[in-house]
């Protein structure tokens, strides 16, 4: 065995690298629970890959083939019930986890420096995800499906000059169909392996910056401690408790998420009386719908994702550490949580007058928490300076001031 | 810390419930509440019912004949049902679309999902097939599905025999007991399964409780910022 490892060492740094970036790899010690949930994303992103190829064996992408297809996956398959309701049930798992790795990351600043290339990738990873769960949502060809593709995919129509061809060039037809279904099945299969990639980089990146903890100031080496056995343990027992929610879904509540019309076969010519996306969606969806133009709409949609990534630059404040050091930012992020939730609840209700207006109200929330955020920070900032700060943080300022951003000390 | 974040989960899971909820009720329509009963008893006489009322003008196309054993039926009693048709066959209607369309003005849709295609699964079945009653004018009208193109098959709204109305209402019933088999023919074996999984995962996870608690005791609790 020894032999082996030493034949393998000699020509690729395996042990080393087991070395330093699992085993003695330095993290805070002081990181919550909130820190789970990377860890978690990756076992959830390995889970639908696993699933996902199983069910690629059975699945027939041929509009004319894809439902019935679905149906022999959860009647004749051996466990292919299991492995449809892990994969259906996954794809909400990953965008749970990964709103609550991004609402981590927006409270504890951790996209500041030298941290904004993690976020960035982190970006990347947002829209690969989106992208593969809304053409995963094609494949089993139900009426929401179906319907689904065929109003977002429609989006694409109000771009100016080229709006028709974009949907046909999208679409390989005029309107969602066999070549459709082909081409997002096609994507579906290629972005995960696009995903993991991104992710390396995520990790690579991770590992050189190291974790972000909840005080905000890079600790000194006594207050890192190894990877593992401390964040193995903490990470596995987190796993548990996802598991075991994940688990209840899948075995005793696997059609929560699946709307009705979607056990409808696709139907080109019966419209359903309400097009609803999957929940993750809901919020941009809300958003779309609540600008009266459908090009601002669209804009607007658009926007709402990518704004994330301006967070760096909007963020002006100095003082180290989450918003538990920062009231102003504080407010604004509850504020922010809530508006989503609110945005959320909004995109699944009729579009009455009612809910347009609350839309509408929670839309500009949205978007002037991000516009707000500049000013709001820099005088957060004075505000806490002029009150005065304990020194070894006015200390750090100063020291970032001089030498850069993320400067060590 | 930590109970504010369990307070946040527990929040997250009311709210997609309500949402889930809200999807559910969106169709304004009153079921009858009645208890539907799922034992092998019920299946069975809802399965005699689809036979031999309902495949007359619907498929259950994705439900094969041997499947039946899955209600604890014999082979020589699928044999009975099955007749000419081959065990491995598709349960499927006499008449095709067409004659369908020519005689109601209406395609049948398929029955076998029918029970997961539609907000309120069996309580919409049952209702829908109770909805059946005689206007002022002597019309016959469905309250739950006005403009249904399907008939009142079981005749239940000129039924005025007290007992024989008791008999089709527990028909009713029992079809939809029986086509929630047919939309989810696993949920048995899915659920038994479930509960495996569950106490495994409850013993695994304490157990890694335990782990962590022990690995981090370890350090000394030197006081982190
Ligand atoms: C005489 C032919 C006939 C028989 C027998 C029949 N149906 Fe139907 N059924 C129809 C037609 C036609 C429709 C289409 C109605 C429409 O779309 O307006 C339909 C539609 C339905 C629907 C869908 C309603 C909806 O929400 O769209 C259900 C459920 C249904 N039938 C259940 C049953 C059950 C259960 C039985 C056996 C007890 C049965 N049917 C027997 C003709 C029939």
């Amino acid at each position: 065995m020894s032999k082996v490892k030493k034949w393998v060492d000699q020509r690729f740094p395996l042990s080393s690298f087991i070395k330093h970036d699992l085993v003695e790899y330095p993290t805070p010690r002081n990181l919550s629970y909130w820190w789970n949930f990377g860890f978690l994303a990756g076992f959830v992103l390995i889970l639908q890959l696993l699933t996902g190829i199983f069910l690629a064996m059975h699945y027939k992408p041929d509009a004319l083939l894809a439902f019935d297809s679905v149906d022999h996956i959860m009647r004749e398959v051996n466990y292919g019930w299991l492995i449809r309701y892990m994969h259906a049930v996954g794809a909400s798992a990953f965008f749970a986890v990964i709103y609550i790795h991004m609402a981590r990351t927006l409270y504890y600043g951790s996209y500041r420096a030298p941290r904004e290339l993690m976020w960035w990738s982190g970006q990347a990873l947002l829209l690969a995800l989106m992208a593969t769960a809304f053409m995963g949502y094609l494949l089993p060809w139900g009426q929401m499906s179906f319907w689904g593709a065929q109003v977002i995919t429609g989006l694409f129509g109000t771009a100016p000059f080229f709006g028709d061809e974009i949907v046909i060039w999208l679409r390989g037809d005029f309107a969602v169909g066999d070549a459709t279904l082909t081409r997002f099945f096609a994507l579906h299969y290629l972005l995960p392996f696009l995903i993991v990639s991104i992710v390396v980089i995520h990790l690579i990146a991770l590992h050189h910056v190291k974790s972000s903890n909840p005080s905000g100031i890079n600790l000194s080496a006594k207050n890192n401690i190894p990877f593992h056995p401390y964040f193995t343990a903490k990470d596995l027992f987190g796993l548990g408790i996802f598991l075991i929610i994940y688990s209840y879904f899948v075995f005793f509540n696997p059609e929560f998420l699946i709307l009705a019309e979607n056990n409808i076969p696709a139907n080109p010519l019966q419209t359903p009386s309400q097009i609803v996306p999957e929940w993750y969606f809901l919020p941009f969806y809300a958003i779309l719908r609540s600008v009266p133009d459908l090009l601002g709409g669209v804009l607007a949609m658009g926007l709402s994702v990518m704004i994330f990534a301006t967070l760096p630059f909007l963020d002006r404040s100095k003082i180290p550490g989450g918003a538990k050091y920062r009231p102003i930012y504080r407010v604004m992020f509850y504020i922010f949580v809530l508006d989503v939730i609110v945005l959320t609840y909004v995109g699944a209700q009729m579009p009455t007058e009612f809910w347009t207006l609350v839309g509408r109200i929670a839309t500009l929330i949205y978007f002037l928490t991000f516009a707000l955020l500049p000013f709001l920070s820099k005088y957060e900032e004075k505000k806490l300076r002029q009150k005065g700060l304990p020194e070894e943080i006015e200390e750090l300022i100063r020291c970032e001031e001089q030498y850069g951003r993320g400067g060590k000390k | 810390m930590k109970k504010k974040s369990l307070f946040c989960i527990i929040l997250l899971f009311v709210f997609y419930f309500s949402i889930g909820n809200s999807w559910g009720e969106s169709q304004e329509i009153s079921l009858r509440e009645d208890d539907i009963e799922h034992s092998q008893e019920n299946l069975q006489n809802g399965m005699q019912v689809v036979m031999n009322l309902c495949t007359l003008c619907h498929d259950l196309k994705y439900v094969r004949f041997r499947d039946l054993a899955g209600i604890g039926l014999s082979s020589e009693s699928i044999d009975k049902i099955r007749g000419e048709s081959d065990a491995n066959d598709s349960i499927l209607s006499k008449m095709n679309a067409e004659q369908m369309n020519a005689l109601f003005g209406a395609t049948t849709p398929d029955l076998s999902l029918m029970v997961k295609a539609r907000n309120g699964g069996a309580q919409y079945i049952y209702s829908l097939l109770l909805g059946y009653h005689e206007r002022g004018d002597g019309v016959i009208i469905n309250s739950l599905f006005p403009d249904i193109k399907m008939p009142d098959v079981f005749a239940y709204s000129i039924e005025k025999d007290e007992l024989d109305r008791l008999t089709l209402e527990q028909n009713a019933r029992d079809v939809a007991a029986f086509l929630v088999w047919t939309a989810d023919p696993k949920a048995d074996e899915r659920r038994t399964l479930g509960v495996y999984v569950m106490i495994y995962l409850f013993v695994l996870t304490f157990m890694l409780y335990l782990v962590k608690k022990k690995t981090w005791a370890r350090l000394n609790s030197n006081d982190v910022t």
